[in-house]
Parts: C-alpha cells; structure tokens; sequence
C-alpha cells in the first residue's frame, strides 16, 4: 500500500499514560477512552498492566527495582507498538516521576494521565481488595499508603475521579488528545443545544435533507 | 487547534498590505462551454466581466459535487483534509450508519471564519454547507441543504424577518424537482432566482461590507431538469420543443439579475464569477449493485422481488467483498477484515483488490457493447490529509462522468435509463466557470492550471489578509 496512505490509523500512535495510587480509576477511564478511540477507527492495544506482568515478567514482584523494570518493559513495548501507528494504552501506578519521564523520552508522542483521587475515597472503593489486605496486614508495599506515590508535576490532563464521572474523565483525555493533535476531531460535532434544550439540528431535520438530497439525485 | 501532533494547525505566513472589496457570485454547476462560447453573446454582465478580467475553467475537486466543492473553494482545502467526501458519509465502519455534511463537519477556517476574525465585514447568501448557521461579522443566509424555512436558516436569527417581509416565503430550493410537469419546475427555478437575487441586492445595498458571496442553485437546477431539449447529442432530444431554449433564456434573465448586483457592488469591487462544477448530457445510469452482484462482489442471501436499496435487501456479508453507492459518481466500499465487522477481504489485499473491481469497471460497455470510458479513483492516490481514511475504498466516474451510478437493486440489467425517482438530464463535469474582474487591473484573458483550491488565497490576498500556511491552492492573479 502507498505511502502516507493507511487504512485504518495515522501514521503515528500515541502513548497514553494513566498514572495514579491503586484503585484511583485509572483502569476503568482507560477502558473507556480505548473504546471512543476504536470508533475513531484508530488501532488501539490497551497494556494492561496486570497482564503484561503474568506474561512478560511473571518474576518480577513490587520492589522498586521491580516496578522499575516493569514500567520500563512497558514504555518499550509502547514505543514499538507507537511507531507503527498503534495507540497505546498504558494503566500503572508508576509511581516514581522518572519511570514516566522516561516513557515520555522513548515515544514521539506521549498523553501522561494523572487519575487523581484522595486516598480515602480509594480506600473506600478498593475493588481488588488491596487496601483491606493491607489492613489486616497481609500487604505493605502500596503506593500512596506505604510507598511514596510522587504526584505529576506537569501532566498533560489531571481527572479527580471523585468528582468527575468515567465518562466525563474520558472525555477530557480525548479532547486532550485532539487538542495535541494526535488524534484528528470527531467529524460530527457535538450538536448545539439552543437555550430551552432543543437541538439545532435534528434527526427530523436531516431526514428532511435526505428526502431532499434524494429527489435531487445526489444519493 | 494548536499543538505539537501531526494535526496541528501550522503558524500563518505574511501579511499583503492592500485591501479590497470582493463580491463573489457563484452558480452552482455553469459550464464553461455555455457561459464562455454558447451563450457569451447573449450575456452582456457576464461578457464584462470575462473580457475585463481573467477568465478560465476551474477544476473542481475529485468527485465534482456541491458537497465538497464548494467548502473546497472557501477553505483551501482538499476532501481527505476536510473529512467528507458528498453529501452523504459514512460515519464509521459500519454497514448502513451515514451522515450529512453540514456547518459542523467543517473543522477548517472558511473564508467567513477567517475575515470575521480581522475584523472585516462579511454577507454569506446561499453558500452550501453553511447550516446550522454560525455567527459571523456581518449575516449569514444559508443554502438549500436547510431542512425548510421553519428553521432558523439566517445569523442573525431576526434576518428572516426581513427576509420575508422583502420577498415573502423565501424559496431554499425547488421543491418538486423530480416531475415531468417542466412548466412548474421553471416556474419554481425563476421564483428560487428571482427572490435570492432580491435580496442579496438588498443587502448589498443595505449593509456594511467587504465580502460579499452568495450561491445560486438555479443553473444546476435547470440543467439537470433541461438539458434534453437543448442538446442535439442527448439521447432523449427531440427538436422544436418549446423548452430548446429553456437554459440559454434562464442564463440571460441571470445576467440581468447579475447586472444587478454589480451596479450595487460599487466600480470599485473586485468581482468573482465561480461555479463549483460544470455539466454535460446524462448517457444513463449504471446500476453498480447489480453490477457488483454479476461479478461475484456482492452476494445476496435472497434474490430481490422488485427494486429496493441496499439497506432494504439481505446481503450475505459474510461473502461480500464490496457494495456501492448511487450519486452523479460511484461509490465503492470494500468489506476488510478487522474493519468492518464482518470483514472479508484481507488487509494486505486491500488495494490488489482496489485494482481487480477497477479493471473490471473500466471493462463496463454500454447497453450496445461500446466502451464508455470510466475512470476509478484510489483514494490513497487522489486525496492526501487525515480524513482519507475515510473516503470510499473506490470512487467512480463511469463514462467519465456521462453516466450517473444508481444504488437500488434489483434491476435487469446493469444499465437503466431513468432514474427511480423521475427524470434527469445532466450530470456533473469535473470543470467549472472562473472569472476575476477587478476594475483596478488592467490583466485580461483566459488563464489555465485553475483549481477551486485557489478561491480561499486569492480572496485572502485581494483583502489584504495573511493567507493560512496550510491552504492548498495558490492566489490566482
């Protein structure tokens, strides 16, 4: 196939970068964002940060050195992935700045995602049960509790999951990423609502187009 | 938008020190060969014009449709850059899911955008895509792809009552376009010119401004509804009809209207004559889902009882390689895998199957077995930016334009005469009308190499306004 030319991405992916202390929201924004990119027809691989420890580094446990080597696994597989036009989507406390700074200078183009949210409020979501485990003294290693988390310092989008709803975080990462120019805008905007609710331009509007279009001989 | 990604909007290049007044006429569809051979001597306005200023045919985007051609020539920008391809678009992979090209899909900075923020004035009368209208430093009228005057089809919205106090209904488009009852057709034709010639001499006269642009549909109107009577090459001519003159008498009563318009446009302005295309004789119609299913592209669980669309018959997608859209050109989708959901054809045989359906379109003959001359486009040849993804996997001009593609299915024969939907004449040509006349310049004659591409920066530049380092065209001059 030509040059330039390609079927279902651009030429160059994004790596986007979702950090944030455990249970903060960052997996389930994620899943949401993988999916508005798809209906983009963008090429999208969603690493999922527990997957790719059982596959690729099943040795590895969560000692900083391990952690260390775990983020770099995955900012290398997102800098091959990337370069072939694939969206790259990374969900991992990576609690260290450089672990992501280091992300960020393997790939051209780079989204780092600060899911932000109070600890207690992670503490009361705790959907795999890690803080409980920690309560009851099973664990002692989580980031934010019992290991420094180091906040981002320049992200380039900051969702506080507990104000925001996942779809609205999402959002605000796609914008983002049309903002950057890594993704191209929606076609179809948004339509504008006139005051009282009402839509400009509605579905009873368009059919009436058709009909019209149909009876010129354009479709 | 700004940023630093590969979509981003590029900084803007240097300022021209002089500013102009610019009226842009345009007539949808007015072929270079009527108004600058046939009819010129008939044409007084119009022959003012062509023999004070440049003159020329402009090439118009690939396909020659309102919809893009149009927003082409007041953005600078190509169809893969703008993200639609005609009126009517997929909206993504699916099967049936289409959108209408309207105001909101265009992302580009037109014209409008661009002088309202430099603070000049503009009036927008009839431009197609312009609804729902958006503001602008001056007024706005939109065009006749507004679903009917109940909406609010002027910025500001109070202008409609204007409007109407001045000319009562104001007419968007013929209403009743399909009909053998010709005599109303004209008479809805001059109605539609008439009262948007009235009031954009109105407003011309009325308001403050820099820019002035309107669009009338009338001449692609009257071509598709007329051409038969007029053209001795048609296959449906007869001679003698009362209607033989039908086109060059609605062109002479235009000029008029254009003479007009000119006398309120001040000796100063610069003139713009444009068309977004041009027309020729319609030699029939090939049905390309009939044809797609007697060469084993597109499979049907059910034979169809009678005529029906594409979305109305069963298809076995699971075994279909590609389908196609009716229109003024053909449109060809083709079922990849890991695309669509029920993808068929493999991704690295994506364009070896682009050439084999095109080799076998270029095959096509007409109803006699003479050949017919079809062109097939490759989007990743004719389009560049980041919307080709998006385009038809083929686009086709069948008899190079002289026979229109027909979506229905369940026809006898690939070929058809009528289209389901009653009677049409003309299709479109790739070139349209392009006309410069500025009273300051003493630059005279027929000018080549012209695309539509090149409407934005010439405008741009008469007015004294940085042109946008990403338009494509070139100032015309």
């Amino acid at each position: 196939m030509q040059e330039g030319f390609s079927l279902k991405v651009h030429p160059e992916g994004t790596l986007i970068w979702f950090t944030g202390i455990p249970a903060s929201g960052k997996s389930s924004v994620a899943v949401v964002v993988e999916k508005a990119l798809r209906e983009r027809g963008l090429k999208v691989e969603n690493l999922d940060a527990d997957e790719i420890r059982a596959h690729l580094s099943p040795e590895l446990k969560w000692s900083k050195e391990d952690r260390d080597l775990n983020t770099k696994r995955l900012a290398y597989i997102g800098k091959m992935l990337t370069r072939n036009g694939v969206f790259v989507i990374v969900a991992a406390t990576s609690s260290y700045r450089y672990f992501r700074d280091r992300a960020r200078s393997m790939v051209k183009n780079f989204c780092e995602v600060w899911v932000k949210c109070p600890l207690e409020v992670c503490q009361r979501r705790d959907p795999k049960g890690l803080y409980k485990r920690a309560k009851d003294g099973e664990v002692n290693d989580i980031a934010g509790l019992h290991q420094p988390y180091e906040e981002p310092l320049s992200p380039e989008v900051t969702l506080e999951t507990d104000k925001e709803t996942t779809q609205e975080s999402a959002a605000k990462v796609m914008r983002k990423l049309e903002e950057l120019g890594f993704i191209p805008p929606a076609v179809e905007a948004k339509e504008p609502v006139r005051a009282g609710g009402e839509e400009v331009y509605t579905r009873r509007d368009e059919a009436k187009i058709k009909a019209r279009l149909r009876r010129l001989g354009y479709l | 938008m700004s940023g630093k990604g590969p979509f981003r909007t590029p900084a803007r290049t240097g300022r021209v020190p002089r500013s102009r007044k610019v009226l842009v006429i345009g007539l949808d569809s007015a072929p270079p060969k009527l108004v600058f051979e046939d009819y010129l001597v008939s044409l007084p306005h119009i022959r003012r014009l062509v023999e004070g200023g440049l003159y020329g045919e402009i090439e118009s985007t690939i396909p020659p449709i309102t919809i893009p051609a149009w927003t082409s020539f007041v953005t600078s920008k190509s169809p893969g850059v703008l993200g639609f391809f005609g009126f009517r678009n997929r909206k993504d992979y699916s099967y049936d899911e289409i959108f209408i090209a309207n105001s909101r899909s265009i992302k580009e900075d037109t014209l409008w955008d661009i002088l309202s923020r430099e603070g000049k004035k503009v009036g927008i009368i009839g431009v197609p895509q312009t609804y729902p209208p958006k503001p602008v430093n001056g007024f706005m009228i939109t065009s006749f792809l507004t679903p009917d005057t109940e909406s609010e089809y002027t910025y500001p919205p109070e202008l409609k009552g204007e409007i109407e106090g001045l000319v009562g209904r104001y007419v968007l488009d013929v209403e009743d376009f399909r009909t053998e009852d010709k005599e109303n057709l004209l008479h809805q034709i001059y109605d539609m010119t008439e009262k948007r010639f009235k009031v954009a001499g109105h407003f011309l006269k009325e308001t403050e401004w820099d820019f002035f642009m309107m669009v009338e549909m009338g001449p692609d109107r009257i071509q598709h509804g007329f051409w038969k009577f007029t053209d001795p090459a048609h296959k449906k001519y007869s001679p003698g009809s009362k209607y033989e003159n039908s086109i060059r008498d609605y062109y002479v009563f235009l000029d008029e209207k254009i003479g007009e318009l000119l006398a309120l446009a001040g000796d100063d302005s610069v003139v713009i004559l444009v068309s977004d295309h041009g027309a020729k004789k319609m030699d029939g119609c090939i049905n390309i889902n009939d044809w797609l299913v007697s060469e084993g592209y597109l499979v049907l669980r059910s034979k169809p009882q009678g005529l029906m669309r594409l979305e109305e018959a069963e298809v076995d997608w699971e075994r279909t390689t590609a389908w196609g859209w009716g229109g003024y050109y053909g449109r060809i989708f083709l079922n990849v895998k890991g695309r669509e959901k029920e993808g068929l054809v493999e991704p690295d045989n994506y364009e070896a199957t682009q050439d084999e359906i095109a080799g076998r379109i270029r095959a096509i003959r007409d109803e006699a077995g003479r050949q017919i001359k079809s062109r097939v486009f490759k989007p990743q040849e004719v389009y560049h930016g980041r919307y080709v993804h998006r385009a038809p996997d083929l686009i086709v001009y069948f008899g190079d334009l002289h026979w229109r593609s027909t979506g229905e299915i369940g026809h006898a024969s690939i070929h058809s005469f009528e289209t389901e939907i009653g009677p049409d004449d003309a299709v479109h040509d790739e070139k349209g009308i392009f006309v410069l006349y500025d009273p300051r310049k003493n630059k005279k004659g027929r000018v080549d190499g012209l695309h539509l591409l090149d409407g934005a920066p010439t405008i741009l530049s008469l007015m004294g306004i940085p042109i946008l380092e990403d338009m494509e065209g070139k100032v015309i001059e």
